[in-house]
């Protein structure tokens, strides 16, 4: 027994002691080679996995160095068969390695005779090996990704050290004032980012993925990113709002002008130097039996870089179409590895390892991402609503305790305290919005709300010459909403965590002021049992979390 | 000694299984169900056999049952439990018949002694610790000379003429604490070579096992006084070839011998490695990969052992911190050098386990705490957690577990009790009433009595019986203070299905009249539908149609630059 911070469990957790004296070098050391899987107050749970030791091992990371740092930081030893797991997963990664080869073919150098031996005879990957000698499959260049992808999949990853074709040139550069007027330049993390990702053009680097928290500048990277490769770019993102906020940026911070970006989607159908589109778009088609005509727009053009946004939203048909582009550089961005759909390995596979990730909290307690505290103020039912409620069908029962009318006198009392302070006040249900702003004379924005007179709010709150904002739903995923320092969520969807994510995000930009994000439910209602689902996704990102009551 | 030796070429062998927590999971079993074991052979059980492995989460040893007769690792609990005194049955059982070669046990139920074992999680971790400890430490009921251990992998001495010679002489508890003290010496998770260990025994005291001189009294014969005659101090211990599992060949090991240490107390020590000291944890030890070849027992196998850090808290009497953080998710972390026994007892009426591990993982749960607080209405969870916690209870769950604790109190539910709504004076009702709440309302015992009662008297009562699956409301017309369902159910009614027809068109106004006639006149001989608004100078066509219309405009490119606004 030491007095180490860290705890590693034989199932590969490892539990890390928060208030340790030495938590912050444990969460340095496992930043490197574990996924965080939660963040409450004391204890932060991280995981070992085969993929997250193939990344520490892409980064070139020394397995006996890490072994040694394991033992070192453990408060009571690291489990034999853990540290016979991380030895054999990081091994893994290496033992595989793709070279060009003469013309038209590419040579898999496998430095491991069993490996080799159970390749001769895996029928999966069989029909791309057109000769094999000893150590060595060579195969088709048009094979590239499809090898790499069918390989992952029996748990093999591959090191890709095909290199690049080369893109068209574009000149960019970054400005030092951007088109507000601000100095500008990039932060010291971003600058870390964009090295590990280009590693200075050669071919280990040039591929994978950046993971930062909500924030941080995950755009700024990118943009970073295309002005050291500087050429013709091709970026995916989610929507067709972040399409325009990924063009307002590059215009804002580089040399290029807005001429010189376009825009594909269902709107406009620019191809230029820089083009913009979204997920949605390479995956529209016609019908269920049409081809997905869009996904040429990868090869279409003579693209030197292919920035994917939000990579762990990223469809299966866009996997496909990547396969077929493993000659181009590719950038990942994301706040987050881990996929609902669990295909963690295909983003390895076919974008590239984890090339840089920071702690959230790192940036927090340097300024980068605000400091948010999360309040839940539980409220009774005035008497007459709760008598309502208790004989309401259960299904309505959630609308009712989520409309309680005392919601607005308690967002009445926050918004006084918060006088100094730019508050956003957003609600599930329109009537109820529509209440509180008629009741408490504050303007509104709904689905309704015209483009003109939404711009002409959003600007008055920009500008501090509004104070308050009602908004209804729409606002979770309208990206052009400013940002507050106060978020009052008078209702939401049920338990929703990513809803819960999106909300908290609009106050996460760093200013000077502590963010507060205050959550109004009915108490011993149904909404509180949703709510408590809220609650502990906050708690497990690492938010604080506080209950209070509220009388009237 | 040198430490931190390479053991990459050697098979690392250590405890399977947690000793401390399948006890306290064997003992929870054994004080949940009752448990008789067979009339022949005194055993557990096969069905308990089943149901134990179950209940401590170790099913798959069930595969080893047929294989072994029973269960190796349920029967070391069950008799350590024994000798712990925590449970007790028959051990010596009845002869039935005359032809009975073994005894019979029968109804031998296992009795748990609450108060020993009461006491005993009443300890601290330390004093659990060392009771485990000294209970093995003396146990020398089966000695590591001449009987294979636990988990221990090496063979022994022939027992053969054991009951006589050096060996009923020997104070085995005396040597293990000799041999302890000199393990004590050492460095916590380094490996150390056995062989250095033996010749440091060795140079300490070549005695500690076996006295220098061993004297026996011997009756010197018939009405002769008994005498002291000096043995071999080797006496009992042979060593030999083996050949196909039996042993030939085998010779007594000389006292002159110069390796007669390492023969003798050499494999001692080798299998105290591998006996009490593995099973509770405090060795990891490694072998040798290569097939043995030399003379039986075998010697220079268990090349290397480490000593685990709660062997030296143990040895030298230091506390067992216990670690308990309360996270804001409700999971309680339970960070212990050894299996937090009395930590668990107390959590685990309001826990469910997430996770058993080097750190247990629990999560309170609000059922749970709900049905440990009807039990014990004046337990204080909350002073409870606090005390135990090492990390402030978080501000959220303190909010939380108010919430639930109070929560029990507002709401008690009696069986056989009723609410009482009617006539002021009722007279039927007096005789069931507990309390009055209103003038109109009170409660009452036997509702049903009382009901039975009112309709032989002609009042026409009400019963509303609350099911367990929910409450129901009244009957519209009945009178009552309480708010009722305002809402009729809604009858369905039967729709008349209407289809509708959805087309987009679009319109092109050409404010150019001469361009306007002139697509005019190409247009209306297209193949599709057009409608013409010549006031307006608009042509409208279905949405469909659009890219026919467009390439239509096309031909005019050549003389007219055309630009379709939106």
């Amino acid at each position: 027994m030491t007095n180490g911070p860290l705890i590693v469990q034989s199932d590969h957790t490892m539990m890390l002691e928060v208030q340790h004296p030495r938590y912050e070098e444990g969460r340095d050391f496992l930043v490197q080679f574990a996924e965080l899987e939660k963040s409450p107050e004391f204890i932060h749970t991280y995981r070992i996995t085969p993929l997250s030791l193939w990344n520490a091992a892409a980064l070139e990371l020394s397995l006996e160095q890490l072994l040694k740092d394991l033992e070192r930081l453990s408060r009571y030893g690291v489990p034999a068969n853990v540290r016979t797991d991380i030895a054999a997963w990081y091994e893994t990664y290496g033992k595989l390695v793709l070279e060009a080869g003469e013309e038209d073919s590419l040579l898999l150098n496998v430095y491991d005779h069993f490996i080799f031996e159970q390749l001769k005879h895996e029928d999966s990957v069989q029909g791309f090996f057109k000769k094999r000698t000893k150590g060595q499959f060579e195969i088709a260049k048009a094979d590239r990704g499809e090898l790499k992808h069918a390989l992952i999949k029996i748990g093999f990853p591959v090191k890709d050290l095909c290199g690049y074709v080369q893109g068209d040139d574009l000149s960019i550069e970054l400005r030092k004032i951007d088109a507000k007027g601000k100095e500008f330049q990039l932060r010291d993390y971003q600058n870390e980012a964009v090295t590990a990702f280009y590693q200075v053009g050669g071919k280990s680097g040039g591929n994978g993925i950046i993971v930062l928290p909500c924030g941080s500048g995950k755009t700024i990277i990118g943009i970073g990113t295309m002005a050291t490769i500087s050429n013709h770019t091709l970026i995916v993102t989610t929507n067709n709002v972040s399409v325009h906020q990924w063009r307002a940026e590059i215009v804002a911070k580089t040399t290029l002008s807005y001429e010189q970006i376009g825009e594909f989607t269902g709107v406009n159908k620019d191809i230029k130097p820089v083009t913009i589109t979204t997920y949605q778009m390479l995956t529209w088609r016609k019908s269920r039996q049409d081809d997905f005509k869009n996904l040429d727009l990868f090869t279409v053009h003579n693209w030197g870089l292919i920035i994917y946004d939000e990579v762990h939203l990223l469809p299966a048909p866009v996997f496909r179409a990547t396969v077929n582009i493993q000659a181009k550089r590719r950038l990942g961005l994301t706040a987050t590895l881990v996929r609902e759909d669990g295909k963690e390995d295909d983003v390895f596979a076919l974008i590239g390892p984890k090339r840089y990730d920071l702690p959230w909290k790192l940036l927090e307690n340097r300024g980068y991402i605000a400091e948010a505290y999360c309040t839940e103020y539980r409220l009774e039912l005035p008497q007459e609503e709760a008598m309502t409620y208790a004989y309401a069908p259960k299904r309505q029962q959630f609308r009712i305790a989520a409309e309680n009318s005392l919601k607005i006198d308690l967002t009445k009392e926050l918004i006084e305290l918060h006088h100094e302070d730019q508050i956003l006040v957003i609600g599930q249900y329109i009537s109820q919005v529509e209440t509180v702003a008629k009741d408490l004379q504050l303007p509104l924005i709904t689905g309704k709300t015209k483009h003109t007179e939404r711009e002409k709010l959003y600007a008055a709150f920009r500008s501090g010459h509004l104070q308050v904002l009602v908004v209804s739903k729409v606002a979770n995923f309208a990206v052009d909403l400013p940002d507050a320092t106060v978020m009052i969520q008078l209702s939401g969807t049920y338990g929703s965590r990513q809803e819960e994510a999106q909300r908290l995000g609009r106050i996460l930009r760093p200013k000077k002021r502590r963010s507060h994000f205050y959550t109004l439910v009915s108490k011993s209602t149904v909404e509180q049992e949703f709510g408590l689902k809220r609650q502990l996704f906050l708690v497990e990102q690492g938010y604080e979390y506080k209950i209070q009551y509220y009388e009237g | 000694m040198q430490s931190n030796i390479d053991v990459a070429h050697l098979d690392i062998h250590s405890a399977i299984y947690d000793l401390r927590r399948d006890l306290f999971k064997f003992m929870q079993y054994c004080q949940e169900y009752e448990i008789k074991r067979s009339v022949s052979g005194n055993m557990i059980l096969k069905s308990d056999y089943k149901r134990i492995t179950k209940f401590i989460g170790r099913p798959k040893l069930m595969e080893d049952y047929d294989k072994y007769e029973g269960l190796w690792w349920i029967d070391f609990l069950d008799k350590t439990a024994f000798g712990l005194g925590w449970i007790s049955y028959d051990t010596e059982g009845v002869y039935r018949g005359y032809t009975s070669q073994q005894a019979s046990f029968v109804d031998n139920y296992i009795e748990v002694d609450e108060k020993a074992l009461y006491h005993f999680l009443q300890m601290s971790a330390l004093e659990q610790e060392l009771y485990l400890y000294r209970y093995f430490k003396n146990n020398t009921v089966q000695n590591v000379l001449m009987n294979r251990s636990l988990y221990g992998r090496l063979d022994y001495f022939s027992s053969w003429g054991s009951a006589t010679g050096v060996l009923p002489t020997l104070d085995l508890s005396q040597s293990r604490t000799f041999f302890l003290g000199v393990l004590a010496d050492l460095e916590p998770n380094q490996w150390y070579a056995t062989a250095d260990l033996i010749a440091k025994v060795k140079v300490i005291n070549p005695w500690f096992l076996i006295p220098k001189e061993v004297y026996i009294e011997e009756s010197g014969g018939w009405r002769k006084p008994k005498k002291k005659v000096k043995y071999d101090r080797y006496y009992n211990f042979m060593e030999g070839d083996r050949y196909g599992g039996g042993r030939l060949q085998e010779n007594h090991i000389k006292d002159d011998d110069p390796k007669g240490f390492e023969k003798v107390e050499g494999r001692y020590i080798e299998r105290t490695l591998e006996g009490f000291l593995l099973t509770l944890g405090y060795t990891e030890v490694a072998y040798s990969k290569e097939p043995y070849k030399g003379k039986s027992p075998a010697m220079g196998t268990l090349e290397a052992f480490r000593l685990s850090p709660l062997f030296f808290s143990v040895i030298n009497k230091e506390a067992l911190p216990i670690k308990v953080s309360i996270q804001p998710n409700f999971e309680i972390y339970v960070d212990s050098p050894c299996y937090p026994m009395a930590v668990l007892q107390a959590l685990l009426p309001f826990t469910s386990v997430v996770k058993e591990d080097v750190q247990i993982i629990l999560k309170l749960e609000k059922q749970y705490v709900l049905s440990h607080l009807v039990e014990h209405p004046e337990f204080d969870l909350l002073s409870f957690l606090t005390k135990l916690s090492n990390t402030p209870v978080p501000q959220n769950l303190v909010m939380e577990i108010k919430e639930w604790t109070s929560r029990t109190d507002v709401f008690t539910l009696y069986e056989g009790y009723g609410l009482y709504e009617g006539l002021k004076r009722q007279k039927l009702a007096d005789f069931y009433t507990e309390a009055n709440i209103t003038p109109n309302i009170r409660l009452i015992k036997m509702p049903q009595k009382l009901y039975e009662k009112m309709r032989l008297d002609k009042q026409i009562p009400m019963l509303v019986e609350h099911q367990n699956k929910a409450f129901q409301p009244l009957a519209k017309v009945a009178k009552t203070i309480f708010p009722q369902q305002r809402d009729e159910p809604k009858q369905v009614v039967e729709q008349k299905k209407i289809e509708i027809t959805r087309r987009e068109w679009i319109v092109y106004t050409i404010p150019d009249q001469a361009f306007y006639d002139a697509v005019l006149l190409v247009i209306l001989k297209m193949p599709f539908e057009v409608e013409v608004d010549k006031t307006k100078q608009t042509l409208s066509f279905l949405k469909k149609d659009e890219t026919k219309v467009k390439n239509l405009l096309n031909d005019f490119k050549t003389s007219h630059k055309i630009r379709i606004k939106r």
